[in-house]
């Protein structure tokens, strides 16, 4: 079965927020809302200070709550197994956003209806990078199959010493996106 | 439908009788062809574009989704050389900007006081009409100096525009409010010490340091002092620093030193950071110069054959002795050393000779030509005594840092294939040429110049280079010929003479003539750029300064504070996905294209040119003959031994009459490299972007060691050819306007009632107002790019207002417990200059005693407030524009002034803050039909207009 | 998390008819009160207040004309929640059809039994929903035995509200009083040690604003205790069983804010507003 998600390398992010802008553009992102958020975060204290952004966007869990919890089906793997919401099957009953570990959806006033980070499935599925991707200034994101070798993705993990790469906590739903941090550039959180 | 037709210019016609190439152009083309703002039709289609970004000043290759004439969407196009592919935030707002509903849209005439909403709309022709009229009673009244001009500095395209104007109707007054705090110094200083193209310097947000976009770069460390690429041009420089630190896993590519008092994306990856105290860098430089010599770590090869450091100085003049004052050959690029060989003073020719030995340090008995003896030291020399004081220890007192921290970073610079990268921040007070200098200095020392990862490279220089017109400022090109000695004596520049390169003036002293009358009163300012109070300092003296003005005339894209509160007439211009440029990025020319084009609005070009042909419609000479080819382009170019300094009389290029004319007056001398035939600009659109000279060709480190054509190496484009460290030439600078007081008659010398001194090395000045001794005010303030935000620009843009919608001070947590200032709670910051509001941000990133604060003003507040939209939130209000400036390049101070803050419940004023009300600037495109009324009231400013009024200006 | 309200509604509805029912039923097995238009009064109510639960769930969705859709999802807790209320609402119908027959007594205890199971199910299983290991305060069987007993002690009050009010044979009143009030002692305390136990087990008391929340919860189950005690003593009239049901649903309503105002999601990137328009801001 495929796995495909983005990897972020927060090494090298900058938190220069063309991804947000990029996504918003994209997928029409209402103001006050995003699919893809871009959090700052420092540790230690003058002059000893450490300094890195983390990217935030739907993490494909393996086992997603957010689909476990729906009623209606509106939250559902499609058959690349990639975790979307069906706006139109969606009764706005808003337990997905209780229930995904994260944080990552967003409830779509206009529409009624909650929406998260598709993957840019409308251009991935024609063979285009997602758009966050595509325009990231730091080139620090990378999609793909991580059980393909070959994929973007899975050649930045490769590429990697073990040691940096870190996923989201586990409660169980087994997040499938993963996250590049050295310790000289921070320390990893959110094991 | 009504049209604003255009009669054909009766000026037109007279010229076409005068001069072949007007009529040559005098055919019948419309003035401004606009596309609706609306989509036509629903095809679906989608085309996709190829274009550039300038929503800041770098340069983007950028896809533009176009569909029904409206676009839709862009991203970064993966053939630009230098940005891969990527795009950042601003110029992703593109979008947003052009289609935002208050663009300026038709020109407009004030019909209330200055500082309210009121004005009418009028068309082209009566405001063009209405300008001309009072610039032309001014001119005859009291002289084309009651006239001046301004521009903005990064983001606008032309940024030469209002030079050429100035120069065209004979006024010596243009000024831009980076220049002396942006760029100036360091250009200036590098085209001063090595004299290569305008833009062959240490600066990456100016898009040099071209070696870098080269993976396979020798580069292992670079220095990154004062600069942010990652925030100043993310998608470009940003991107490619990224792409270095990341050719090895886990960050092990590129090391980096970054010296800057915050704690900026870049800093946060260095390997080293040394946190500066703000206005403090010189003494670190000087520091790292004096430990360099100390410990022999310079490189001793390259100083001795290719830089002026060896040459013995003249203590009394303290210029280089050419070869000429010992009986040697004059002006022959030969100069008097000591050789260790002969052990005396001889004449060191060109090139080294292999069995020399020259001295580096020490002073020396020279025996001049009339039998005068007198004791020299070398370059070197004088340079090593100005930085003696500065040991390490010295340096981490003065800069608050760790001396051990400093030793470290020197080591990573010497002991790697390094280059250092210097950005704006030292521009930004009074030290800013003694920085740029030293900065230089440190870089010929070693031999950091034209080797694998140097940022200082000729690339380009023996390849094939194509002549388009580019941003054609840094001293050339702007019709010198309409320039006059006069003029030049005239300028405004207050003993600052670095300003001559730029042919612009100093700005505080253009205010204080302004306020005194002394030397003449300058009267009327013709403003192009966007929020003047928000970019320039003490922006409250300029308020004070308004009323002495006659008339104010305003060209942009959207009102901003200074359109409400200046402005007088008030021109639309053109976004940048609306104009037409051909672009050069490294060995590639892309087109920026005209993707579409909304109401009346005109590219700033041709609005200049608007305004000249009025003038020349109604007999002024000058701006008759500046339409003529002969005038514009003299054709008579010298330079300095090939390099960028000029003695001779710049080739420039006349006014464009429309569209067409100004988009192949672009091209220049472009030629398509398949046919070898010069390309129009229907052309290069056709052909999209092209490789003008293969890449190899184009990037060729040592181009000083290649041949000249006479057996002897090229050297560099300095009056010796050497790089001079030693910056002598400084000195000449400020005794005769040397090399840049250029004019009609060719290189000048200033009147003898304008020679000022200057230093041929740095020296060290604390910051005037210091937190040394200022116990009133405690902290010191310094600012620097975010990177969402391009200087005044996009703060009605709604997708990047959200993330950033208030100014924000960095505040250490120690200072925040001392001033009870709590995270994100509002802090009123105040300065001698004044006070303004800003959200504060607790955090370890600054040294306590620092706060850092970057522009930001309150479009919301345009109606209702127009005062509260350029003081709620505006760190220059705080800025200090008065003396101590810099000697040679006047800078005034942004950066390293001190303030005191307080906490408040909230912002006084009454500013947007929340993601929904920046709804009011969403995109819109609509076809519903408004009657014009006549007056351009805030709400019919809004207004988004119909088909109607959209601007059909069309030629009989 | 903000409280939801229509969901708390609809719970505190929801289980409140649900333990109503389970005192109805478990009178209709003991005999106590064998006053059929009592009973059918109470189905009745319990049948509104199940729908109302339903009515007030429904307004929380904005898409109800696509709640077909939940059938195909049959494993979903509000699918479980919506099939629980009308189960419970269609056993009203069918008891309240049956007792205009003549019911054997076989079926009235069968029913009644059922009744017992349907009421407590639906007071647990509008709170099992919320078991989600994303939110750690909530994913413990403790949160949703904290919605049964709370609701409990608000069915429990509104009993005692039916049979003390109930107007009929003295000695079978005084007797049904005796039990009511014995429910209502014995649930409201169970549901005040039950919401202490949790409170403290998920540590979540010390979060800002909700001791409050807690306060009101767990003083409305001593509440209905202390009005159970008090309830047996004296036949009191419609007064005292009106303050017990205030205390009820103080006490069931309490805990729903209360669970809801614990909920912190393990990690909030995107939700969390704060964070949403502060440029630099600090984390
Ligand atoms: N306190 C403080 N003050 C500063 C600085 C600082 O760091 N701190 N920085 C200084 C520096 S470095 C600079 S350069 C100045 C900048 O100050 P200015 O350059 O005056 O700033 P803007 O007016 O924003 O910039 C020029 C305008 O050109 C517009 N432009 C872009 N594209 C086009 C186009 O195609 N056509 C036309 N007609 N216009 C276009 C942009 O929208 C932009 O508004 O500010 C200086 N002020
Ligand atoms: N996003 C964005 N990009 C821009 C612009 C913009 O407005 N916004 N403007 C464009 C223009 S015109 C320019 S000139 C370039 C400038 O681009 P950069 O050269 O990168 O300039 P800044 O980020 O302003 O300043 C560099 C750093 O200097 C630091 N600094 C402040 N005070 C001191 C000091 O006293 N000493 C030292 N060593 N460092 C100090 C600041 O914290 C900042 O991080 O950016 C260009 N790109
Ligand atoms: S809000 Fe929509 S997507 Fe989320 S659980 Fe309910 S129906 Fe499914
Ligand atoms: S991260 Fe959240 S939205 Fe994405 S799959 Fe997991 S639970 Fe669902
Ligand atoms: S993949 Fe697409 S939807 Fe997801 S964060 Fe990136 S741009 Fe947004
Ligand atoms: S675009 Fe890339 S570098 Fe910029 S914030 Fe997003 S992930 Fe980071
Ligand atoms: S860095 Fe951003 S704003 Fe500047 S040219 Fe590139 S895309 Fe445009
Ligand atoms: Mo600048």
């Amino acid at each position: 079965m495929s796995h495909y998600a983005i990897v972020v390398n927060a090494d090298l992010c900058t938190g220069c927020m063309s991804c947000e802008v990029s996504c918003k553009q994209e997928n029409g992102v209402a103001l006050g809302q995003y699919w893809n958020k871009v959090l700052r975060y420092t540790q230690g204290t003058f002059p000893d200070t450490k300094q890195f952004w983390l990217p935030t966007m739907c993490q494909q869990c393996e086992d997603a709550p957010c689909v476990n919890v729906c009623p209606t089906g509106a939250s559902y793997r499609n058959e690349d197994n990639i975790v979307l919401v069906n706006t139109e099957k969606c009764i706005g009953c808003r337990y997905c956003m209780m229930a995904c570990p994260y944080g990552v959806r967003s409830w779509n006033e206009e529409i009624k209806a909650v929406q998260k980070c598709t993957l840019c499935n409308h251009l991935t599925s024609v063979g285009e990078d997602p758009a966050c991707v595509k325009n990231c200034a730091s080139k620090c994101r990378y999609y793909g199959d991580l059980d393909d070798p070959n994929s973007d993705a899975s050649k930045a993990l490769a590429a990697a010493d073990p040691e940096t790469i870190h996923h989201m906590k586990d409660v169980g739903n087994h997040p499938v996106s993963a996250y590049i941090l050295t310790s000289r550039i921070g320390s990893w959180e959110w094991d | 439908m009504k049209e604003h037709t255009l009669t054909r210019r009766t000026f037109v016609k007279a010229a076409a009788a005068v001069g072949a190439a007007i009529a040559a152009s005098g055919t019948s083309e419309t003035l401004v062809k606009a596309d609706k703002a609306f989509a036509e039709g629903d095809s679906g289609q989608e085309e996709i574009v190829s274009t550039v970004c300038r929503a800041c000043i770098a340069q983007c290759s950028v896809l533009a989704h176009v569909r029904d004439g409206r676009v839709v969407k862009l991203e970064g196009d993966p053939r630009g050389p230098m940005s891969k592919g990527s795009m950042c935030a601003k110029g992703l707002a593109g979008i947003q900007a052009l289609y935002n509903p208050m663009r300026n849209k038709y020109p407009m005439i004030r019909t209330g006081k200055r500082g309210t909403c009121e004005f009418r709309r009028a068309s082209w022709d009566e405001a063009t009409d209405y300008v001309a009229d009072q610039l032309l009673d001014h001119i005859n009244k009291y002289g084309p100096e009651s006239i001046f001009a301004s521009t903005g500095g990064g983001g606008n395209p032309h940024i030469s525009g209002p030079i050429r104007f100035i120069n065209t109707i004979g006024s010596p007054n243009n000024f831009e409010p980076g220049c002396a705090q942006c760029y100036l110094p360091r250009q200036t200083q590098a085209r001063l010490v090595y004299g290569g193209g305008p833009d062959d310097n240490l600066s990456i947000a100016d898009s040099n340091v071209l070696d870098f976009y080269d993976r396979e770069s020798e580069v292992e460390a670079a220095v990154l002092w004062g600069a942010g690429p990652s925030w100043s041009a993310p998608s470009m420089t940003g991107r490619t620093v990224a792409d270095l630190r990341n050719r090895k896993t886990n960050l092990q590519g590129l090391k980096t030193v970054v010296v800057d008092p915050r704690l900026t994306a870049d800093a946060s990856k260095a390997d080293v950071w040394l946190p500066v105290r703000p206005g403090t860098d010189v003494a670190l430089m000087m520091c790292w110069i004096k430990y360099i010599i100390d410990n022999n770590l310079y490189d001793e090869d390259f100083c001795k054959k290719w830089t002026n450091f060896p040459f013995l100085v003249d203590p009394d003049t303290k210029i280089d002795l050419d070869a000429g004052v010992i009986g040697g050959p004059a002006n022959n690029f030969e100069y008097v050393v000591y050789d260790n060989n002969q052990k005396k003073a001889v004449v060191m020719p060109y090139p080294y000779p292999d069995d020399y030995d020259v001295a580096l340090f020490g002073e020396y008995e020279v025996t001049f030509s009339d039998g005068t003896k007198k004791t020299c030291k070398t370059g070197f020399q004088v340079l090593k005594e100005a930085c003696d004081e500065f040991s390490l220890e010295k340096a981490a007192e003065i800069c608050w840092l760790d001396a051990d921290k400093i030793e470290e970073a020197i080591k990573i610079y010497v002991n790697n294939v390094s280059t250092l990268i210097h950005g704006l921040a030292t521009d930004q007070f009074p030290n800013s040429a003694q920085a740029a200098l030293a900065a230089l200095e440190l870089e010929c020392m070693m031999g950091h110049v034209e080797k694998p990862g140097a940022a200082l490279q000729r690339f380009g220089v023996l390849s094939h280079s194509p002549g388009i017109i580019e941003n054609d400022t840094f001293g050339m090109g702007c019709y010198q010929n309409l320039i006059t000695r006069d003029m030049l004596n005239k300028r405004l520049v207050g003993g600052h003479n670095g300003f001559y390169n730029w042919q612009m003036a100093h700005i505080p002293t253009v205010q204080q003539a302004i306020r005194t009358g002394k030397p003449y009163k300058p009267r009327v300012w013709m403003e192009r750029s966007g929020n003047k109070f928000a970019v320039i300092g003490n922006a409250r003296s300029w308020y004070e300064t308004l009323p002495e003005l006659d008339l104010i005339v305003h060209a942009y894209m959207y009102p901003t504070s200074f359109t409400i509160e200046a402005a007088d007439v008030v021109f639309p211009l053109r976004e940048w996905l609306e104009c037409p440029k051909p672009v050069k990025l490294m060995n590639w020319i892309f087109p920026r294209r005209e993707v579409t084009h909304l109401f009346e609005t005109a590219d700033e070009t041709l609005y200049w040119s608007r305004l000249i042909e009025k003038l020349a419609e109604k007999g002024y000479q000058r701006a008759i003959d500046s339409f003529k080819d002969e005038v514009a382009n003299p054709g008579k170019s010298h330079t300095i031994n090939g390099g960028n300094m000029q003695d001779g009389i710049a080739k420039g290029w006349r006014w464009a009459y429309d569209e067409d004319d100004l988009a192949n007056l672009f091209c220049n001398d472009l030629v398509d490299p398949d046919t070898e035939q010069p390309m129009s600009w229907q052309q290069l659109l056709d052909k999209g972007p092209f490789e003008y000279a293969p890449y190899d060709e184009w990037h060729q480190y040592y181009v000083y060691l290649h041949d000249d054509g006479t057996g002897k190496p090229m050297g560099f484009g300095t009056p010796s050819k050497r790089v001079e460290p030693y910056s002598d030439i400084t000195v000449k600078l400020g005794r005769t306007g040397y090399p840049f007081a250029l004019c009609n008659e060719g290189l000048i010398e200033l009147d003898p009632s304008l020679s000022v001194e200057y230093e041929p090395v740095p020296f060290y000045m604390e910051p005037h107002e210091s937190p040394l001794y200022d116990t009133e005010y405690p902290l010191s303030l310094t600012s620097g790019r975010v990177p969402i935000y391009h200087h005044g620009t996009l703060r009605n843009s709604p997708w990047l207002r959200e993330i950033m919608p208030t100014a924000e001070i960095w505040v250490n947590e120690q200072d925040a417990d001392k001033y009870s200032i709590v995270n994100e709670g509002w802090v009123k910051v105040e300065s001698r200059r004044g006070e303004t509001y800003a959200r504060a941000v607790v955090t370890e990133n600054v040294s306590p005693g620092v706060v850092f604060l970057e522009r930001f003003w309150n479009p919301e507040l345009l109606d209702t407030d127009p005062y509260g939209s350029w003081n709620a939130e505006n760190v220059n209000v705080l800025t200090k524009n008065d003396a101590p400036f810099n000697d040679v390049y006047g800078t005034y101070t942004l950066r390293g002034f001190q303030v005191k803050i307080s906490p408040v419940d909230k912002c006084p004023y009454d500013v947007y803050v929340e993601p929904k009300q920046f709804s009011v600037w969403l995109p819109q495109y609509s076809d519903k039909t408004t009657e014009p009324t006549g007056e351009a009231t805030w709400e019919n400013w809004q207004e988004f207009p119909d088909d109607d009024l959209v601007c059909q200006i069309k030629a009989e | 998390m903000e409280i939801q309200w229509p969901l708390a509604i609809f719970t505190l509805l929801a289980g409140g008819a649900g333990w109503l029912l389970v005192w109805s039923c478990v009178n209709q097995l003991r005999g106590t009160v064998t006053d059929d238009k009592l009973f059918s009064r109470e189905l009745i109510v319990i049948a509104i207040l199940a729908i109302c639960g339903g009515i007030s769930s429904a307004m929380h969705l904005s898409h109800v004309d696509r709640m077909m859709g939940a059938l195909s999802h049959p494993a979903s807790a509000i699918f479980t929640e919506a099939v629980m209320v009308g189960l419970v609402v269609l056993l009203c119908i069918v008891f309240l059809v049956l007792l205009r027959r003549d019911m054997s007594a076989g079926t009235r205890k069968a029913l009644s039994i059922v009744g017992i199971v349907f009421g407590v199910v639906i007071s647990f299983a509008t709170g099992s929903g919320y078991m989600m290991s994303s939110q750690p305060n909530w994913n413990t069987l403790l949160m949703p035995l904290s919605y049964l007993v709370t609701a409990s002690a608000f069915g429990s009050a509104l009993y005692l509200l039916f049979v003390d009010t109930w107007k009929g044979d003295e000695a079978a009143h005084g007797k049904a009083v005796g039990e009511a009030s014995k429910y209502a002692l014995v649930t409201g305390l169970v549901a005040a040690v039950v919401v202490v136990i949790y409170a403290i087990a998920q540590g979540v008391l010390s979060l800002s604003g909700e001791p409050a929340l807690f306060a009101v919860c767990f003083i409305g189950c001593l509440g209905v205790a202390a009005v159970g005690a008090g309830a047996g003593k004296a036949t009191t009239g419609i007064a005292l069983p009106s303050v017990g049901v205030i205390c009820g649903v103080a006490a069931s309503l309490g805990f729903r804010c209360f669970m809801f105002a614990a909920g912190t999601s393990l990690l909030s990137f995107i939700a969390t507003p704060d964070a949403a328009n502060h440029f630099f801001a600090t984390i």
